[in-house]
């Protein structure tokens, strides 16, 4: 003959709001490191895009014309800076890996150069591919991250894995426009 | 009208009655400290990279770290619990326009950790450092 003894219904739900809380907080923590990191990159791009633009003070003497004088320098002092600012190394990674899981990579570098109504735009791809153009009168072009160009901007757009919850890795791109005028306040 | 006597029998208790309540207060007690302290270290941190944004802003106009503005983000990051915080690699004498400028920052955030001090019950929270390192690079736009 069985005998049923009294059960006690807070012991499974105790254990059960422990383990939502377990898993509630851990996901908050996750989010959290997530929108840190994210601010940590916008500032290291900020940073970066600034770093490289590079005016022609000579010009800017003579003319009064803000341009960045060498695209070409200008995007390898922007490479610089962003290794710099993200703490990577030759090979493009974080040695830690706990924000960056790792490579990262410049999708893209643009400079907008405004010398009066002209805007002439150097765009540098994935790898260093390079070409430029006229883009057409100030007050139509825009960033592809949206921002109007207003005066000489320097645009830029990363990529790079992150590891999240569960080790789970998840591509994550990053832009960033900064006018230089501005100092890329908005 | 007729009255009812009622009698009430308490049967006798357990301390196991509330044993496994008691276990998951504490335990949500600990978990909650815990994530706090985490919270606290991501907020610090990210503090201290606004402060580094604010200071390599500033270094891009003059061209270097001047002694004031070391002496005042000495003082920020005192404020935040950053005690002796070590400035080397950071540019310190002016440089011409164009010229790279740098601020490193290396200190320690102060935490706490949970520490078991033998026996189920006995954690505690103890104070630990964490190592950071903050590198902004910029140029000159003196």
């Amino acid at each position: 003959m069985w005998n049923k003894q009294a059960g006690k219904i807070e012991l499974a739900a105790g254990m059960f709001l422990l383990i939502f809380l377990i898993v509630l907080l851990a996901a908050h923590i996750q989010i959290i490191g997530f929108y840190t990191t994210s601010l940590y990159m916008e500032d290291a791009l900020a940073a970066s895009n600034l770093a490289s633009a590079i005016i022609d003070i000579e010009e800017y003497g003579i003319t009064h014309v803000i341009r960045i004088a060498s695209p070409e320098s200008a995007y390898e002092i922007y490479r610089q800076a962003l290794k710099t600012n993200l703490q990577l190394n030759e090979d493009w990674e974080n040695d830690d890996k706990e924000l960056i899981a790792g490579k990262v990579t410049v999708l893209q570098y643009i400079i907008y150069n405004v010398e009066g109504d002209d805007v002439t735009v150097y765009h540098f791809g994935e790898g260093g591919t390079y070409s430029h153009y006229k883009a057409g009168s100030l007050g139509s072009i825009r960033t592809p991250d949206g921002r109007l160009v207003e005066s000489t901007s320097v645009y830029s757009r990363i990529g790079f894995p992150v590891k999240g919850f569960l080790d789970v890795e998840v591509y994550a791109e990053k832009e960033k426009s900064v006018d230089i005028i501005n100092n890329g306040v908005e | 009208m007729r009255q009812r006597n009622i009698t009430v029998k308490k049967s006798s208790g357990s301390v196991t009655d509330v044993l496994s309540v008691v276990i998951c207060m504490i335990a949500m007690s600990i978990i909650m400290m815990a994530y706090l302290n985490s919270i606290q270290l991501l907020n610090t941190k990210s503090e201290v990279s606004q402060l580094a944004r604010k200071y390599i802003l500033r270094m891009e106009t003059v061209g270097y770290l001047t002694g004031s503005d070391k002496a005042w983000l000495t003082q920020e990051l005192n404020t935040l619990g950053i005690s002796d915080p070590d400035f080397s690699g950071t540019t310190m004498n002016e440089v011409g326009y164009g010229s790279p400028v740098i601020l490193s920052i290396q200190g320690n955030i102060n935490g706490k950790e949970a520490i078991w001090g033998g026996g189920i019950f006995a954690v505690v929270f103890g104070d630990k450092s964490h190592p950071f390192q903050e590198i902004r690079m910029s140029t000159a736009k003196n």
